[in-house]
């Protein structure tokens, strides 16, 4: 606190004149044109940054305005690819299991690939389970913006996940993205993204598995005690109940 | 008062000529603008405080900007451009709004 | 004066309510700085293209469905049987890749480190990996114990050597990204290297188990 005060002091007293009855004016030629010239550059500084700025502005916000276009219209493209996917190798599946059947191999065959289709996460599954939410800090009512450290992270998200798989989890998906094999949980800026869907918090994670074992490892995990700490130090709120019936999507990314 | 005539005529200057600045001068240049407003708010208070002195004018503002700019210049060097740069307009920016409270006080008595 | 303490004290509340809401996605991304965009841009373009790639297989494996007699059936369905099975982790896969190294002289890389890494090899196209012994699946999970890593249940120590199929390309380059996994590696006294290949070999594999309690969907056809 005296640091802060004393750089106040010290920072408020330099155009400050000598205050000691010395003329207050510019006495003398050289020093009347050395203070025209001096505030000529002020003005002229000034004007040059409010030209840069306006010229500048335009530009920058029209590159800006481009980009999101583009990530809009993108990510509009990949949704529109994964659901086509999605029902491509729904139809698939189907069509094999009638085609396969006619044969002892051909059957064989397509019970296999149902049951990968399963382990690889791109079946809908239904079941009980646990459902975490994590959410930001709540917003400071005196600054009225998020306090420091109160974001939730890509890295946050990520340890959770890693401590329900690691408790016995069958299962998981955030935010309704069933996760799989090629699931990437990551930030752009603020934003969380989940195979490049950018997220917004509370962000719910839901995990199909017995519940109560699944409950007392996850909060006695490295996950668990991450998660209280997040709360005491950062004031990230989260909140894990046990359900008795989750449905989660299937995964839309898959094999070449 | 000539002072007062000059900052107009730099302004009027600045908004009709249009001058380029040069790439490398660019990252200082929102630095020095900040400079120039601290500049005027500082001058016009001590105007109004009856403690204006031409050369502790003149010296503080080209000071300021000289010493700003070479503390971003360092900064850059040492990869922390952009903390020292924010650092320094937030003493600046400071500085200005502790003037314009004086000034507002002087003028407003409020 | 008071009826304009009062209009502003209303503007505040107002302005209150309107921060606290949740903000959509577009405004999620509005504070984004423009190089942060600019990356999610290309990475998008990337994940589109993969994805117009992944259809376009699909539906010719759909048409040669159709269109086809038992044989080929049988083969089709093999294929996919195939890359159904190195998704799921439990059928080794060969192709081109990266083999990745983190060495750990000073035993100070976290698991923590490893989860990141899978993380962004997962982003960049990694679709088949392995660290060690251990085959990289979607519920793969890390902890740590003093001196090792232990990797779904099983310990894993330094060298971690990392094997990825995907475009060798696309992944080294994730990697090395400021702030990426070799940052990562080096800040904590670690060394790092990657090395791409036209042929990476990931034999490690996982059982195919069959869950107790997620049951499976029927879906709507």
């Amino acid at each position: 606190m005296a640091l802060l005060t004393s750089l106040l002091r010290d920072v408020e007293l330099d155009y400050v004149g000598r205050g000691d009855g010395t003329p207050a004016g510019p006495v003398g030629p050289i020093r009347q044109a050395t203070l025209v010239v001096v505030v000529t550059l002020v003005g002229l500084v000034l004007a040059v940054g409010l030209v840069q700025r306006r010229t500048d502005e335009p530009s920058q916000i029209a590159r800006r305005a481009a980009l999101m276009t583009q990530i809009e219209s993108r990510t509009d493209a990949v949704t529109q690819l994964q659901a086509d996917i999605t029902s491509t190798r729904a139809r698939i599946s189907t069509a094999e299991q009638e085609l396969l059947a006619r044969t002892t191999t051909g059957a064989a065959l397509s019970a296999q690939i149902v049951e990968l289709e399963r382990a690889a996460a791109l079946t809908a599954v239904t079941g009980p389970g646990l459902q975490i939410v994590v959410d930001d800090a709540p917003i400071d009512a005196s600054t009225k913006e998020l306090p420091a450290g109160g974001r939730v992270l890509d890295r946050d998200l990520q340890l959770v996940v890693n401590g329900l798989w690691q408790n016995g989890a069958e299962a998981v998906a955030l935010n309704g993205y069933r996760l799989t094999a090629t699931s990437a949980i990551r930030a752009a800026g603020d934003a969380i993204l989940v195979d490049f869907r950018p997220l917004v918090p509370p962000y719910t994670l839901q995990a199909i598995a017995d519940p109560g074992p699944l409950q007392k490892g996850f909060e006695q995990s490295a996950a668990g005690a991450d998660l209280r700490s997040l709360n005491d130090q950062y004031g990230i709120r989260w909140q894990l109940d046990a359900v008795d019936r989750l449905a989660l999507a299937a995964g839309a990314t898959g094999p070449r | 008062m000539i002072a007062a005539i000059g900052l107009v005529i730099g302004i009027v200057l600045g908004i009709v000529f249009q001058p380029g600045v040069p790439l490398w001068l660019q990252p200082y240049l929102p630095i020095a603008v900040v400079a120039a407003i601290d500049a005027v708010f500082g001058g016009v208070r001590a105007l109004l405080d009856d403690v204006f002195d031409d050369r502790v004018f003149v010296v503080s503002f080209l000071s300021n900007v000289m010493i700003a700019g070479l503390l971003v210049f360092l900064g850059d060097q040492l990869g922390v451009g952009g903390q020292i740069s924010t650092g320094v307009v937030v003493v600046l920016a400071m500085r200005i709004f502790s003037n314009a409270a004086a000034i507002r006080r002087r003028l407003f008595h409020a | 004066m008071q009826l304009i303490a009062a209009v502003l004290a209303g503007l505040l509340g107002f302005a209150l309510i309107a921060a606290t809401r949740p903000p959509s996605p577009e405004v999620a991304l509005a504070k984004a700085r423009e190089s942060d965009l600019v990356q999610l841009l290309d990475d998008l373009s990337q994940r589109q293209a993969r994805l117009e790639q992944d259809r376009l297989s699909l539906q010719a494996a759909e048409q040669r469905l159709t269109s086809a007699d038992d044989e080929q059936r049988l083969a089709e369905a093999r294929r996919r049987a195939t890359s159904l099975a190195v998704l799921a982790g439990t059928a080794p896969a060969q192709g081109p890749g990266i083999q990745m190294t983190i060495a750990d002289p000073g035993h100070k890389i976290e698991s923590t480190v490893l989860l990141d890494a899978v993380q962004e090899l997962r982003d960049a196209g990694g679709y088949a990996m392995s660290i060690n012994t251990t085959r990289v699946v979607v519920d793969t999970w890390f902890a740590d114990k003093t001196g090792a890593v232990v990797i779904s249940g099983v310990q894993a120590t330094p060298p971690y050597v990392f094997l990825v199929l995907g475009d060798p390309q696309t992944l080294a380059t994730a990697l090395q990204i400021p702030g990426g996994v070799a940052d990562t590696v080096r800040t904590n006294g670690g060394r790092f290297s990657v090395a791409d290949r036209d042929v990476v070999s990931v034999s490690a594999v996982v059982p195919l188990r069959t869950p107790t309690f997620a049951e499976p969907v029927p879906s709507p056809s």
